[in-house]
């Protein structure tokens, strides 16, 4: 996902201004927040806390200020932070997931991977039949495209296109091809919202309608096919043998039936249809742009079965069997000097996405708590690997060591963030890395500033090619993102010191440089750009988007990168059945794409933000997830990290 | 020209007016960089070139902009104003649903300007260059050069944050033509209506001063007509013919400025979702919130003409 700004959503230069005047303003002239303390820290993020079961207050209504309108109910049919936000509280899904991505059962009993086989999307060859591709290599097809030929991938309108679709994937999975299997032994007794009990045809409903949907592409890059074996059981046919399958494979949401046949966004209370899932909140009422409020869910699954009933559950014995808060009123406030000002004047408890002075301020008072975590979001700046002299690596090295990172952190971000010592964050450490402090006491120096170094191997290059210096180099970036702008004004300021380079920064409005970046031709512009991406768990989403050649023309391979050996390493550390069986073996492969692309220096990530929330220290317990959408129901209640929150007033 | 034929040629006028402002609107809107599918791609990284089709097709953005105008045009004249993209949501019923709630801070911003511009403008007037006069012309030059984000902030500040007399937040459970709304209009109407409560003002004192000088008036003065008479009944209504256009013309200002203020006092009308809909190229819901505001800015145009012609008799329709 392109990333704008903290809570993703591209904004306009008056909001920014507003938004400036308004932390400075609201919260610096009002004088209300109080002392200095830093906020309390432990390993898992800033300002969390461990709760004592014994002390949980239960009740209350817990109000919660978000940033945009909900723009849908719909999972399928709706792509922002915001939409899966407040659905959160209400759908579940098969699995869930910990602050450090490790997978557990929920909706599901159980899950197995059940086969995996070394299979190349070749192999679908005699499933896939041929369409003529239309404008812009769109197929006119009505069915869901499952796998296209990779020797087809980017059509000319007129060109034959070999291509796999849902309805023929039913064969292949007959004949036994297929990359892998997974079984998810559904919970029995588990009822939705109106009643009646979940089942396997729920699941299967709700994968239909994901096909053709919005948010068809990113199930159906993986998923092959899905059929219900009895009524608690669900099997999930991957394409390729996926070590990320088990995330990837099932569906977003079980919805009951009755609504996963709705037509497309019909799934909304806006459309008369009111959200019913499994989830621990019933949803009571909304007003479009103005609040969304549920009710507890007193017929919970989980609190009906106990929490012990989660097998994988080794927690505290009086841990509640659900969230403890009877009642969510989230009220959507999108500016964020309203919001700030909403949370000292005691109209909503908690917040997300304020700026960083206000966060600075907020940390400083007694009254408020601020909490913390490292995200998947990473901003990042890709020299024009294919235009020379930028394509010999000792240049792309030098400038590197011009990125001023921890300058970037402390003076930019105020702290906010954590240098990109290497290119993969915390929370994908467990899956992509054997040893995450010894690659970064390796990998550091290639990363630090270091002008020195930089001029050294510059000269090199300018020397072999005869550049007369200063070499003059354009550095791009969306407008509406001051941070951003800012950062990118001291590499500018960092590369000019040297003497070496001459610089130039060209901004464009949000949508503007999104529609820039994703031109395949941009990578012949043979400028710098600098844009923002959010990846997940998966160590792939810090790697491939921006290193694999597929991604070049989407996102975010802005330049261009494309090495067949660095695309069958990605490959390789994700795909086939012996990463997928076993986990160190994948954790070496990172390892090793990590050091080269330290090599290459086809990207300089320069940060991996925090995912942050300011509440009110009445409400106790919070714990940070790393990703907006889920931040709201991880607070409610997550056993799978023994947390819970409460208020005490 | 009688009056009501008057109305009617202004009201085909309209017609016109506002096929220019949708053209032009559209054409800026299609032009401008950035495209809403693109930035669904951006936001979808694996979404497909198929799947971004289906979308341009499903949305009629696959055609070119002319026919794009030609077909929303056809189906705004049979009511249907098109769809959100992000949602799939009834833009006609999002602008219905958000109208009333602009209409209710703009009438209240409106009130505040008259009420406190006449008034003021008055008593300038009549203590011309003397301290009052001076107090109030400073007020008018602050009203105006103080931007209306900045006021609303501060005045978030002083009454909610630091005296606590209002929320930050309007009360978004009590209906909006409730008793209790009044209260909560208070601050972002007085923030809409500061700047055109001084420009009004400024136009009022100076208007009345004019008067003032005339013969007529030294003529009723003469006549031993007591002095409150001779204001409030013969220099204020001509003064007024003045101060009626004006505010009339600053309808649009109370309008396009209630959308920074709607985003400061989290108010949910149309200048939010205007907002909205430009960050997120909603084409159909750009229009759509342009085109009722060019019809509330034609139609006071048009209230401010006839009101003209009420108060000055002398004044033909042509």
């Amino acid at each position: 996902m392109v990333q704008d700004t903290e809570i993703s959503s591209p904004r306009i230069n008056r909001r920014r201004v507003l938004q400036s005047v308004g932390a400075a303003g609201v919260v610096g002239l009002a004088g209300c927040l109080e002392g200095d303390e830093p906020a309390e820290e432990d390993d898992t993020g800033i300002g969390e806390e461990d709760v004592d079961p014994g002390e949980i207050v239960e009740g209350g209504t817990l109000r919660v200020g978000i940033g945009a309108n909900a723009d849908s109910f719909d999972g399928p049919y709706s792509t922002d932070t915001t939409s899966t936000l407040v659905q959160s509280v209400v759908f579940e899904s098969l699995t869930i997931t910990d602050s450090e991505g490790n997978l557990y059962p929920w909706l599901a009993e159980d899950f197995e991977v059940a086969e995996t086989q070394d299979i190349e999307r070749t192999d679908y060859e005699p499933y896939m039949r041929t369409v003529e591709a239309v404008e812009e290599g769109a197929l006119p097809i009505e069915e869901q495209e499952i796998i296209r030929h990779p020797e087809d991938a980017v059509p000319e309108e007129g060109d034959e296109v070999r291509t796999l679709l849902f309805e023929d994937a039913e064969d292949a999975v007959d004949d036994g091809v297929f990359g892998m299997r997974i079984r998810y032994n559904l919970r029995e007794g588990v009822e939705f919202h109106n009643g009646e009990e979940m089942t396997a045809e729920d699941v299967i409903a709700s994968y239909d309608r994901l096909k053709l949907s919005d948010n068809a592409a990113q199930y159906f890059d993986s998923t092959l096919y899905y059929e219900a074996i009895d009524e608690y059981t669900v099997d999930i046919y991957g394409q390729l043998p996926d070590a990320e399958g088990a995330r990837e494979l099932p569906p977003m949401y079980v919805y009951p039936k009755e609504l996963a046949e709705l037509p497309p966004n019909d799934l909304d209370p806006r459309q008369g249809n009111d959200p019913i899932g499994t989830g621990p909140y019933v949803f009571d009422e909304m007003e479009d742009e103005q609040y969304v409020e549920y009710e507890k869910n007193d017929n919970y699954w989980v609190e009906q079965m106990g929490v012990d009933s989660l097998d994988w559950f080794e927690g505290d014995d009086d841990f509640p069997d659900g969230p403890v808060i009877d009642r969510i009123e989230m009220e959507i406030i999108p500016d964020d000097a309203t919001r700030s000002g909403a949370l000292q004047n005691d109209e909503i408890d908690v917040t997300t996405g304020l700026t960083r002075a206000t966060l600075d301020d907020f940390d400083a008072s007694e009254d408020f708590e601020v909490a913390g975590v490292e995200t998947g979001g990473y901003e990042y700046f890709q020299p024009p690997i294919r235009v020379e002299p930028w394509d010999d690596q000792r240049l792309r090295q030098a400038f590197n060591h011009l990125v001023p990172r921890e300058q970037i952190v402390e003076n930019v971000l105020a702290g906010w963030a954590r240098p990109a010592w290497t290119m993969i964050p915390e929370l994908a450490q467990g899956a992509g890395t054997t040893d995450a402090q010894a690659l970064e006491e390796e990998l550091r120096p290639y990363n630090e500033y270091d002008p020195e170094q930089a001029e050294e191997l510059a000269q090199e290059v300018f020397d072999e090619y005869g550049i007369e210096a200063p070499l003059e180099v354009t550095l791009e970036v969306n407008a509406d993102n001051d941070d951003r702008v800012q950062m990118v004004e001291l590499v500018a300021e960092s590369m000019e010191q040297t003497g070496l380079f001459e610089t130039e920064i060209e901004t464009f409005e949000w949508t503007t440089y999104v529609a820039r970046v994703l031109d395949p031709e941009y990578a012949e512009r043979g400028v710098i750009g600098c844009i923002g991406l959010s990846g997940t768990f998966n160590p792939h989403s810090f790697c491939d988007a921006l290193h694999h050649s597929s991604n070049h023309g989407a996102c975010c391979n802005l330049s261009g990168v494309s090495f067949d050996w660095l695309d069958e390493m990605l490959d390789n550390a994700r795909y086939g059945a012996e990463v997928a069986e076993d986990p160190d073996l994948r954790r070496e492969r990172y390892d090793e794409i990590w050091r080269e692309l330290e090599e290459l220096a086809a990207s300089a990530i320069t940060h991996f933000d925090l995912q942050t929330s300011v509440r009110h220290e009445s409400v106790k317990g919070w714990g940070q997830f790393p990703f907006h959408e889920g931040y709201l129901n991880y607070a409610l209640f997550a056993p799978q990290d023994e947390q819970v929150i409460y208020i005490d007033e | 020209m009688s009056l009501r034929r008057f109305i009617l040629k202004r009201f085909l006028a309209i017609i016109p007016i506002l096929f220019g402002v949708s053209v032009i609107t559209f054409a800026l809107v299609h032009y401008t960089p950035g495209d809403p599918v693109q930035q669904m791609v951006g936001l979808n990284p694996d979404m497909t070139a198929a799947e971004e089709q289906a979308i341009r097709r499903r949305y009629g953005l696959h055609r070119p902009a002319h026919e794009q105008y030609f077909h929303w045009i056809a189906n705004v004249l049979q009511g249907d104003f098109g769809q959100v993209y992000s949602s799939g949501r009834d833009v006609g019923s999002i602008v219905l649903m958000r109208l009333p709630e602009t209409i209710a801070l703009g009438i209240f911003g409106w009130v505040f300007a008259l009420g406190i511009a006449i008034p003021t403008g008055i008593y300038a007037a009549v203590k011309k260059d003397q301290l009052g006069d001076t107090v109030s012309r400073f007020l008018a030059l602050s009203g105006i050069s103080i931007p209306n984000f900045w006021l609303g902030l501060m005045l978030i500040l002083f009454f909610a944050l630091i005296l606590d007399l209002w929320p930050v937040l309007p009360p978004s459970r009590q209906p909006l033509y409730s008793p209790e709304m009044l209260w909560y209009l208070i601050l972002p109407g007085v923030t809409v209506g500061t700047a055109s409560a001084a420009a009004i003002m400024r136009v009022m004192r100076t208007s009345m001063a004019e008067e003032m000088n005339k013969d007529y008036v030294t003529a009723a003065r003469a006549k031993g007509l007591p002095e409150r008479k001779v204001v409030l009944k013969h220099v204020l209504r001509n003064s007024l013919i003045s101060v009626v256009t004006l505010a009339a013309l600053l309808t649009a200002g109370i309008v396009s400025g209630s959308i920074v203020v709607e985003v400061v006092f989290n108010w949910p009308g149309l200048g939010r979702e205007f907002i909205n809909a430009l960050t997120q190229n909603e084409i159909d819901l750009i229009m759509a919130i342009t085109l009722v505001t060019g019809v509330a800015i034609i139609i006071a145009n048009l209230v401010a003409d006839i009101m003209y012609a009420v108060l000055d008799p002398r004044i033909r329709y042509d």
